[in-house]
């Protein structure tokens, strides 16, 4: 990789203090790059940490120790408004249960980020989502509430409201997790084609290796610990748990 | 302008999408409301009717009496008011009137009945807030009629069975000549006697008995330099009248005329209202907050600061109670302006008072500063929330 990287994360760890006082660490000496326009898929089972690598890589969250750094800035230890801004400008969330809104629109769900952008954003907020939504192929599904709209409608909804602001890094939870595999497939073909068109990062954690198999570069969390996998190894331990790389 | 704007349009978005929450929670508000601004309002309504009873009873602020002394004739009256008239003009008062009231008895169609015999001059009728309902009010030349032109309280009408249709009708005065009735104005309730007004030059045939003796003169002064002006004018009429002093005569003099205690009870009342309104829509508010963590932490997760969160979910509530207060208000408005309720509440006053604007705004601030306070808990609570947490929820 010869650009920067928009994600650095050195020796992060992440531990949390249980009701009897003791200390559990979730992460330990995490170490990863993500560069730009690369797709980096975290696997690992049910309780290995995911979901905090997440939202720490997402300012969700705050390291305990360790070094993080997002296009260049020290984020680590930076306040909570600051993340906040970071993290609505440049980063982009995909849920695994979509997330969206009740009660609004795809549109206004889609809008529903850019009330917190810059003016030009706020105000032509009803532009961009459409357009948005359009290139999810929801322009016609526009006025639906997400109850009237399928699984796969819902987290196109979620992806466009995702990249509506056009974030740099987009993080996918689980982002198949609650649809068939047809569909699940069709979405991360979406994700793969936002990242591959604009220059945006797609980091995807998910405990499905076919899903996993689909990013340029892969690792495992295993322990609190990342190991890369490299393109066989992660062939290997997709025909291992029964399903194939694409 | 537009952080504001975003804040408005995200609060207007949520009171849409939980429309029953919101219309729930706002009924309380909305009647809490209504009834402060109508509490308010028809405090400012009594206050005003209590006024222009007291006014018309006593004068308005400012009125300054005298007593001339020596004045036995219409003829030494009219030569008194052209003195009295010429140094008025010099203070800039304009409404001057002679006040005689007396008593005895009126003959219509042969039957006598007894009233207060009262002279006044043609200006009382602006200066003691005489409303007039049929025919009417003296006018300049009256004096020189020959039957004496009268104007009767309305009650004259009920007690004798004239009929305002018949006017001008003739009636007999207490010396047995024949006066007009040209008008009435409202007035005088079923126990009380009728009051028959005439101009002070007819004296001598509507109530020789009293004559000029207790006959008194009120100017209408303003009110900002009454004070300077009851000093300048006590000397100069005391030098061109013989009028030995000028004092000031009506109620307002003596304060607010009762109604301190009144306000205070509306206002206690308005208190106790408004505050089972707020507490209910905390009550709501809060549990509301807790069904909202996931959307909250949603909203967070793209770029919602603490603050904005803050904001978000207090102005919710400040526009959800604006709205309320508008309407609150507007039917506390309909309410009073209802034809029935409007001839209940108004009946007697020369002008029908308009809804009091204070009341109004009064209704608007609150509800804005309920919806602050109503908002400021769940907002608390709303930033306390753990996005990730939130997110799982």
């Amino acid at each position: 990789m010869s650009a920067a990287p928009i994600l650095q994360l050195r020796d992060v760890t992440r531990s949390v203090r249980l009701p009897n006082d003791s200390i559990l660490d979730i992460l330990t000496g995490i170490d990863l790059d993500v560069y730009p326009r690369e797709h980096v898929g975290i696997v690992g089972r049910s309780g290995t940490g995911k979901s905090t690598l997440l939202n720490i890589l997402g300012l969700l969250d705050r390291p305990t120790s360790g070094g993080m750094w997002f296009a260049g800035t020290e984020v680590s230890r930076i306040s909570q408004r600051r993340a906040a801004a970071i993290r609505g400008q440049d980063v982009g969330f995909v849920f695994q249960q979509f997330n969206l809104l009740p009660g609004r629109t795809a549109l206004e769900n889609v809008e529903a980020p850019l009330l917190y952008g810059s003016p030009r954003e706020f105000w032509q907020r009803r532009r961009l989502a459409t357009e948005a939504l359009e290139r999810l192929g929801l322009g016609h599904r526009l006025r639906q509430l997400p109850i009237a709209l399928s699984g796969g409608e819902q987290q196109r909804v979620a992806i466009a409201r995702a990249i509506v602001r056009k974030p740099r890094v987009l993080l996918a939870d689980e982002p198949t997790g609650a649809l068939d595999v047809d569909t699940g497939r069709a979405v991360m073909r979406l994700l793969e084609e936002i990242t591959t068109e604009g220059d945006c990062s797609l980091i995807t954690i998910t405990h499905d290796p076919n899903i996993a198999a689909m990013a340029s570069r892969r690792f495992q969390l295993k322990d609190g610990r990342l190991h890369l996998l490299e393109a066989a190894t992660a062939a290997e331990v997709a025909t291992h748990l029964g399903g194939g790389a694409a | 302008m537009t952080r504001i704007v975003s804040l408005l349009a995200e609060a207007w978005q949520e009171l849409r999408i939980h429309k029953l929450r919101v219309l729930l929670s706002l009924i309380g508000v909305g009647v809490a409301v209504c009834a402060l601004t109508l509490v308010v309002a028809l405090g400012a309504i009594a206050e005003r009717v209590s006024t222009e009873y007291m006014e018309r009873v006593g004068g308005r602020p400012v009125t300054l009496s005298m007593y001339p002394s020596q004045l036995s004739t219409a003829s030494e009256y009219e030569v008194f008011r052209d003195r009295l008239d010429a140094e008025a003009e010099r203070f800039d008062i304009s409404y001057i009137t002679a006040l005689s009231e007396g008593y005895g008895p009126i003959a219509v169609n042969g039957t006598p009945y007894d009233v207060n015999l009262n002279a006044v001059d043609p200006s009382f009728k602006v200066m003691r807030h005489q409303v007039v309902t049929a025919g009417r009010w003296f006018e300049a030349g009256d004096e020189q009629n020959m039957s004496p032109p009268v104007v009767v309280s309305s009650n004259f009408l009920d007690q004798t069975g004239v009929s305002a249709a018949d006017l001008p009708r003739t009636i007999t005065t207490p010396t047995g000549a024949q006066a007009t009735v040209i008008g009435v104005v409202q007035g005088g309730g079923v126990m009380e006697d009728p009051t028959v007004f005439f101009l002070p030059q007819h004296m001598a045939v509507m109530n020789p008995d009293e004559g000029f003796d207790s006959l008194r003169v009120d100017l209408w002064v303003p009110e900002h330099n009454a004070k300077t002006l009851q000093k300048q004018l006590g000397p100069a009429l005391k030098a061109s009248l013989g009028v030995q002093s000028v004092e000031r005569s009506d109620f307002a003099a003596q304060g607010d005329m009762g109604l301190g205690m009144l306000k205070a009870i509306l206002l206690s009342i308005s208190g106790i209202i408004m505050a089972m309104g707020v507490l209910g829509m905390i009550n709501i508010a809060v549990v509301t907050i807790q069904q909202r963590i996931r959307e909250i932490g949603i909203r967070r997760s793209f770029g919602a600061s603490t603050g904005r969160v803050f904001f978000s979910v207090m102005m919710e509530s400040v526009v959800g109670t604006f709205v309320a207060g508008v309407v609150g208000v507007g039917a506390a408005i309909l309410l009073l302006r209802n034809p029935l309720v409007a001839q209940v509440l108004f009946d007697g006053l020369q002008d029908t008072p308009p809804f009091p604007i204070s009341a109004a705004l009064l209704g608007i601030v609150v509800a804005l500063a309920v919806g602050g306070l109503a908002g400021l808990i769940p907002a608390l609570v709303a930033t306390r929330i753990r996005i990730i947490d939130a997110i799982r929820t």
